[in-house]
């Protein structure tokens, strides 16, 4: 059995539009277990960004509870809970959110820039994780000089300079044409089987459904159904 | 974080450099007006250094233009304890030379007629630092007179030329210089020449400076003066006198200061609508350093970081202008800068305190935004 990393228990999250409640989630309970490559599918709106942005402790719910390596979240403050991100966690975007002025190498040390280590064993971590994506001869180009699916390759190795066991990413492949973003979804795959990082996935591509071994489909804040096979 | 500030500052360069441009005006601005506040008070101080000992005035008058001391004092003021001389000496504006009217500018002319006898007997310095050319007036002559540099070259006078002042004629026996060009509009003249020309009253003078046994004792003679003759002199010691100038000039250097650092404030303002604005367009960026695990204060101190980058390099480059113009106006207006290392310091910390102060509330503004609604904005 394998451990649990991250939990939600029955969250709920309202948002405020001006006067009316917006309900993004009402109810949703999943779990997630080291090594798992999940992917939350739905159509725009059913909620799986915010149920994304939950488990990476960058929102709390309304209602419910949202465990991080057994810890309730609830009772973090927000620096606790920017510490579980750098330590715990890599995040990739659906826009890559890169740092224009930065080169890739750069980009990918950004999150090691407010901590205390050696800036050389940080650097030659970025550079072998730039590699390992593929872009090992593009270090010192900047976002502008890159095409999107490099962008995503050097989000993708930005999420992994601190180590994390799990890594979340939101439509990691929506804004790439599909030969692009299947290379980029090979890569993660790769990790997730090579290297045993944790993947927590956000699409509304079900196509990408075949690679995952846990499947949570949504629908208007509401998980529908849960597909689960062991990993192969 | 240094270089990613430095980095993020020049992203917009236009908007950058135009508020660096308000920072560096402003210091700019500190640093010429204070050094011309810091230049007078220097040649006034280095000027007043070299009169040593007391000046006695009329009780209540304004300045030794106006006062008048019966002459009967010279044997009084010298019988008090601690004064070797007492010089009388007769002070006033020269109205005209050689038949032309002499304006009452900065270019005045001052007579300055003292007791040649009794000024010789004195041993401290006296307003005369150097006869640079000619002799010194000596006791009983009459119809010569010493002009300070300045007068000689605005009226293009030599040693034996011959001057008229306020109608009658002299000849010029010495020429002097003064280590402050403030008192080099001076003609000097026995005492009694310069009653003649000012038609001065008989019996009375302007004001006695007082040669002193002990220089160090100034401050108590003075007191000894006020006490016993209070009623109708007013007995003042230079290093008393020069306490009050410097005091004085004090507070129109803090005036001058306020009045540039308000261009430097209006500068900052400019700092903190760039840097807003800088972060309002980064929303998506700050975003995504709070999801890989930036904490808000680190935010915060990045943002702080680029502000007193502005702060600071307009405030080096300021200055560099500030000093350039400096010098530019002491070689083309004549005028005495002073650009003191103290000057220099005051204006980088104020420039770099007004980018920090700046960067406090669009730092605050960054490390509030909310990750979620940063990643979430389309």
């Amino acid at each position: 059995m394998k451990e649990v990393l991250v939990e939600a228990k029955n969250v709920t999250k309202e948002y405020h539009l001006g006067h009316t409640i917006v309900q993004a989630l009402r109810g949703v309970s999943i779990d997630v277990k080291d090594e798992d490559f999940v992917i939350i599918v739905g159509p725009s709106g059913s909620g799986k960004s915010t149920l994304l942005h939950l488990l990476g402790a960058l929102d709390h719910p309304t209602k419910g509870q949202v465990f991080i390596g057994g810890l309730d979240t609830a009772l973090m403050d927000e620096w606790s809970l920017a510490m579980v991100r750098r330590k715990q966690m890599g995040f990739i975007f659906q826009t890559f959110n890169l740092i224009p002025t930065l080169t890739a190498l750069e980009n990918v040390m950004i999150p090691t820039e407010p901590m205390n280590v050696s800036e050389e064993e940080v650097m030659e971590r970025a550079a072998n994780l730039l590699k390992t994506v593929g872009l090992g001869n593009r270090i010192s180009h900047k976002p502008d000089e890159l095409s999107g699916g490099e962008r995503q390759r050097v989000s993708i190795a930005r999420a992994l300079i601190n180590d994390p066991e799990l890594i979340y990413a939101d439509e990691p492949t929506g804004n790439l044409d599909t030969v692009t973003g299947g290379k980029i979804i090979d890569l993660m795959i790769n990790l997730n089987k090579k290297e045993g990082k944790t993947f927590v996935m956000v699409t509304h591509d079900t196509s990408l459904l075949k690679y995952a071994n846990k499947r949570v489909f949504l629908r208007d804040g509401l998980v529908q159904k849960v597909e689960a096979s062991e990993r192969k | 974080m240094i270089s990613l500030a430095f980095h993020n500052l020049f992203r917009h360069k236009a908007r950058t450099i135009l508020s660096l441009l308000g920072i560096v005006l402003g210091v700019a601005a500190i640093i010429v007006m204070v050094a011309v506040i810091d230049g007078i008070q220097d040649e006034i101080v280095t000027a007043l250094s070299q009169l040593q000992g007391v000046q006695v005035l009329e009780a209540d008058s304004m300045g030794p233009m106006f006062s008048q001391i019966d002459e009967s004092y010279t044997s009084k003021l010298e019988s008090i304890q601690g004064v070797r001389v007492a010089v009388p000496t007769i002070m006033g504006l020269v109205k005209n030379i050689d038949g032309e009217t002499v304006p009452l500018s900065m270019s005045r002319v001052m007579v300055y007629g003292m007791d040649i006898s009794r000024q010789s007997k004195t041993r401290g310095e006296t307003i005369v630092a150097e006869i640079t050319k000619g002799e010194e007036l000596v006791a009983g002559e009459k119809g010569k007179l010493m002009l300070g540099e300045a007068v000689a070259e605005d009226y293009s006078k030599f040693v034996g030329s011959s001057i008229k002042v306020n109608g009658k004629r002299f000849k010029v026996k010495g020429i002097f210089k003064m280590n402050s060009p403030l008192m080099e509009t001076t003609i000097v003249l026995p005492i009694d020449e310069a009653r003649n020309l000012l038609d001065f009253p008989e019996g009375k003078v302007s004001m006695y400076n007082l040669d002193l046994v002990n220089p160090e004792e100034d401050k108590k003679v003075a007191k000894l003066i006020n006490f016993r003759y209070g009623d109708e002199l007013d007995a003042a010691s230079s290093s008393q006198f020069s306490g009050e100038i410097e005091s004085l000039l004090g507070d129109l250097r803090l005036v001058v200061f306020l009045v540039a650092a308000i261009a430097a404030i209006v500068a900052g303002i400019g700092i903190i609508n760039t840097m807003l604005m800088s972060v309002l367009e980064r929303f998506r960026e700050i975003g995504a350093l709070k999801a890989v695990g930036w904490t808000n204060y680190d935010v915060m101190k990045m943002i702080i970081l680029e502000s007193i980058m502005i702060g600071f390099i307009g405030a080096i480059a300021g200055v560099i202008l500030g000093y350039a113009a400096a010098e530019a106006a002491k070689g083309i207006l004549g005028l005495t800068l002073l650009v003191t290392p103290m000057l220099v310091a005051e204006a980088l910390a104020f420039a770099i305190a007004i980018g920090l102060v700046a960067g406090l509330y669009p730092a605050f503004v960054a490390s509030k935004m909310d990750p979620v609604e940063a990643l979430t904005a389309e």
